[in-house]
């Protein structure tokens, strides 16, 4: 190929630039409602292709353990921001076991009576926490599939941050339950083998470096639809985090289904 | 495009792909040029092993691919080993992994091969993490290189061009206010949403480079986080390859 054609050549999508039918963002990160950031989330993704966007806010301080105040707070801003941009921004639910009550009530609220269309766990709890049962309970009900934090960090996780096995240890106890793990628990190498016997845990690739070899070692364990793309923005970008999917050594119709086919199955959009 | 941060070897946590991936990348993705380092040499006492073994492997390429030699200070030999990277195995430049190969960028051992390279016109690369540290699953735990130190470096040795390969958001201004002219870094591991648009602002284009660190990272990476940043295209330019044939006078 030409030098001058392979700088213009790339991905594509919203604007025109890729040929996928629709990409979505299975994890994006909001501070706050303000108008600038989400003009500036979103005038990001379009420049990368990307037409709908799964935000959660972690609070606005993002307090490790948060109270039940923050996440109203958080749902509150993710609910304004949805609100101005129905079309780009699928809402989730922060929840936490230390609030498992206001967290479910949250779910009323949001997801029975309102747009969101998934819960967010992070790391007030391990995965596998018995509070969480009636969250968990209450999402199966609704059909709402959890996202959840999970790493292996070889430097020591947090103190309640979850790893493949709290979440295995969940999927186990409720196989009706949608999860999907992110950040492909870091540990990317075992992830793979840790979850193929649970159908019902999918794994979001965000994250992270851009690894070479991450989406072709999941394809090749659990199959392609069980990967979710997601970026993990803004602390990171849509462009680099899409070409571990883009660059990966596998059929585009992969390819298509990562980007946006399994997640749009999962949350009915 | 000239990507300035390529390596080619084996890597001892997981597999990597070859050069041969590598050549198909640069058709794919328009980069027409790169400089090229030894893997292997990261891990082997004597790098000068690998860079003979990288020259081979790179002299069918020499139209495209650019070679710096690995070094280490503390190794008997190895200002002559730099002659002979130069003048016998026609390398352009000096990448140094120093908590590799357990030295400090201010040990005065170094001092002989910064010279030689300011002699040369050589840069001199400076790779301050090559790896997530949350994924080094093993007891030998190798930190990052701290950009204050690269940027002593590069204020002890105005005359050689220190690049910093695998700086993070946030990491480049640890090396000084201001910023020695002579100091640079690639964008192989800068990310964030909007990460290139203000290293720009903040640093100027001049000091930024396109590096993509293959094999450890996906060859597309970077080549998508400069196309799709909303720079001005003389920006984008110098960072895509401008800067890089300043620095080696091509």
């Amino acid at each position: 190929m030409p030098q001058a054609q392979g700088w213009r050549r790339c991905v594509a999508g919203r604007r025109g630039v890729h040929s996928w039918a629709m990409v979505i963002d299975c994890h994006v990160h909001i501070r706050t409602a303000e108008e600038a950031e989400l003009e500036g989330l979103l005038e990001a993704a379009d420049r990368a292709g990307v037409e709908r966007l799964c935000v959660s806010s972690l609070g606005r301080v993002w307090s490790e353990f948060p109270t039940a105040q923050e996440l109203e707070e958080a749902a509150d801003d993710v609910l304004e921001a949805c609100r101005r941009h129905p079309e780009r921004l699928i809402g989730a639910v922060y929840a936490s076991a230390d609030h498992a009550e206001t967290s479910v009530a949250l779910l009323e609220r949001h997801v029975a009576n309102g747009p969101f269309r998934l819960l967010k766990l992070w790391v007030s709890q391990f995965m596998d926490d018995p509070r969480l049962n009636p969250v968990v309970e209450r999402c199966i009900e609704l059909d709402v599939p959890i996202l959840a934090h999970t790493w292996v960090k070889a430097t020591g996780n947090m103190a309640k941050e979850s790893t493949y096995h709290h979440v295995v240890n969940m999927a186990r106890r409720y196989p009706d339950m949608k999860v999907w793990m992110a950040h492909v628990s870091g540990r990317w190498e075992e992830t793979g083998r840790v979850i193929r016997d649970y159908p019902n845990v999918c794994v979001d690739v965000s994250g992270g470096e851009p690894e070479d070899g991450i989406v072709e070692c999941l394809v090749r364990h659990v199959g392609p639809a069980r990967i979710f793309w997601g970026s993990d923005a803004p602390g990171r970008s849509f462009a680099v985090q899409m070409t571990k999917v883009l660059a990966a050594q596998i059929p585009e119709e992969h390819k298509q289904m990562i980007l946006g086919g399994n997640v749009r199955r999962w949350l009915h959009v | 495009m000239f990507d300035f941060n390529v390596k080619a070897g084996h890597w001892p946590y997981r597999p990597v792909r070859g050069l041969d991936a590598y050549l198909k990348a640069m058709d794919e993705y328009g980069i027409e040029h790169a400089v090229v380092s030894s893997l292997n040499a990261v891990h082997y006492l004597n790098p000068q092993d690998g860079n003979e073994e990288l020259a081979e492997a790179v002299a069918p390429h020499r139209d495209r691919l650019m070679s710096f030699a690995v070094l280490r200070p503390n190794f008997t030999g190895c200002v002559d080993d730099l002659a002979e990277c130069a003048d016998g195995l026609g390398m352009k430049g000096l990448v140094l992994y120093p908590n590799y190969h357990e030295y400090a960028l201010a040990d005065p051992a170094l001092e002989p091969l910064m010279i030689e390279a300011a002699r040369r016109g050589w840069p001199v690369c400076v790779q301050a993490g090559l790896e997530d540290p949350r994924r080094q699953f093993r007891e030998h735990k190798v930190a990052e290189v701290p950009a204050a130190e690269i940027g002593d470096l590069a204020r002890a040795y105005p005359d050689v061009p220190v690049v910093a390969l695998g700086l993070k958001v946030g990491q480049p201004e640890s090396a000084g206010d201001p910023l020695p002219d002579n100091f640079l870094f690639d964008t192989s591991n800068y990310e964030t949403l909007g990460e290139m648009e203000s290293a720009v602002e903040r640093f100027g284009a001049g000091r930024i480079l396109l590096g993509s660190n293959f094999p450890l990272f996906n060859p597309r990476a970077n080549v998508d986080k400069l196309r799709l940043a909303a720079l001005a295209e003389a920006d984008r330019e110098a960072i895509a390859r401008g800067n890089a044939r300043r620095l080696l006078g091509a």
